[in-house]
């Protein structure tokens, strides 16, 4: 009896059996059209912020009733980051004269970060179209730092999450914020770190809000997952986060990443300058 | 389109309940779940890429899927108490020497023995599902068939346990 015939003696699921598991098949489901998640990069000069304008199809629901108008908002006590973030936004040609000026304006979510509080407002534009800006106010040092337009099918149960944006104030220094949505039955979402660590990422009113602390970064790159669960515990959206401290890419989890792990979520080392 | 969905469900009628036995046969039933889901929902996204004999190609994405959810395992085990990786389940281990033997060889050894023992693929198919050429995977299969000689050796015999393991691993 050779090894090999030794181990089908073993062979947990007999091939005769194979056709016995259709039952046992999960539902096929048939992923939608992917996400494009950035279709352009807009630049604002002079503003003290970082943030990430997502314009969205008017498909994804926006179910609270605290928006307040646009001009209320740039005269109200709110913080002078975020209210600079909007003016910038709403005076953007780009913006403008795609969605034309928002309209009205909401705070999703907000956290505390390591240097300050942290927050994504969001937006209505007057044609429909909805999007959020990611603010920190912790820095108020006039900063410039980019929008992402782009349009969005509506978030479902099967796509749970996905990050819009993030950006860095300084680079291997400040912790890398994020921003994004998640589907209408997700209640926690964690940001598992190759370390094993976990981090909760607050989540309200179908958007997220989070940081990858430098400290996290293993000899230089970040590799971590955010992983979203609805009530009953179970995983319903992933996203791999990897890179270096000043370049974080946000993806859908992968399947298709190679066995050895070092390779599967690292990207080269940047020579220092 | 649908002519696009109708394919692909034949497809899954045909090669899901494959995929899910070489996910059963690795991990638990639930996991064997979510990789057979993850399986096609990459190779959805790769349809236009879909070959001929497509059941080698979609091991090929399931032993990646699974090779995937091991990797975020770990990050989970790693935080529960730090434990190990498993690499074949610990029942089965108790079950048969064999299984214990082909435990002492690398991940990629074992895989190349099973491909061949449990699911039954030629060289030319299993090349596939490695990623390597037929002759690299007979070769492989050659070498990890010895190595689990070795190892089976080395797990009958006491007067050789530890050290013939060591001697397997090098």
């Amino acid at each position: 009896m050779t090894v090999l015939d030794q181990l089908a003696a073993v062979n947990p699921v007999r091939s005769e059996n194979v056709a016995e598991l259709t039952p046992q098949l999960p539902p096929l489901r048939i992923p939608p059209a992917l996400r494009s998640a950035r279709r352009s990069r807009i630049v604002f000069a002079g503003a003290a912020f970082g943030l990430s304008a997502v314009a969205v199809g008017s498909a994804l629901a926006v179910t609270t009733n605290t928006f307040e108008s646009l001009s209320s908002f740039l005269s109200s006590s709110a913080p002078q980051q975020a209210r600079s973030a909007v003016a910038a936004i709403t005076q953007s040609a780009v913006v403008t004269h795609r969605f034309g000026p928002p309209s009205a304006i909401e705070l999703a979510v907000s956290a505390n970060g390591p240097d300050g509080q942290v927050s994504v407002y969001r937006l209505q534009f007057a044609g429909g179209a909805v999007g959020s800006v990611m603010v920190d106010v912790s820095n108020a040092t006039p900063h410039v730092d980019g929008a992402t337009i782009g349009s969005q099918e509506e978030m479902t149960p099967a796509s749970g999450l996905t990050v819009h944006n993030s950006f860095v104030g300084k680079p291997a220094t400040s912790p890398v914020y994020f921003s994004g949505s998640v589907a209408s039955n997700v209640v926690s979402v964690e940001l598992l770190s190759a370390d094993g660590e976990t981090h909760p990422v607050d989540v309200a009113n179908g958007e997220i809000i989070g940081w990858i602390s430098p400290s996290a970064s293993s000899a230089g790159y970040i590799d971590a997952e955010l992983i979203a669960q609805n009530a009953s515990g179970v995983t319903v959206g992933r996203v791999d986060a990897c890179g270096s401290p000043t370049d974080v890419d946000f993806r859908a989890h992968s399947s298709t990443m190679p066995d050895d792990v070092s390779a599967a979520c690292v990207l080269p080392p940047t020579p220092d300058h | 389109m649908k002519t696009d969905e109708a394919n692909f469900e034949h497809l899954y009628s045909a090669y899901g309940p494959a995929i899910l036995a070489y996910a059963l046969r690795r991990t638990n039933a639930a996991t064997a779940q979510d990789v057979v889901g993850d399986t096609f929902a990459v190779a959805w996204r790769k349809r236009d890429q879909t070959p001929g004999e497509a059941l080698p190609w979609l091991y090929g994405i399931a032993r990646r899927v699974l090779a995937n959810e091991r990797r975020g395992s770990l990050r989970r085990l790693r935080l529960r108490d730090r434990l190990s990786y498993e690499r074949v389940p610990q029942e089965r281990e108790t079950e048969s020497g064999v299984l214990v033997a082909l435990g002492t060889l690398s991940p990629r050894e074992q895989e190349t023995l099973l491909l061949t023992a449990w699911e039954g693929l030629t060289p030319t198919e299993a090349a596939v599902v490695m990623g390597c050429s037929a002759n690299a995977f007979r070769i492989r299969l050659h070498r990890a068939k010895h190595k689990l000689e070795q190892a089976l050796e080395s797990t009958d015999g006491p007067q050789r346990g530890a050290h013939g393991a060591q001697e397997v691993m090098g």
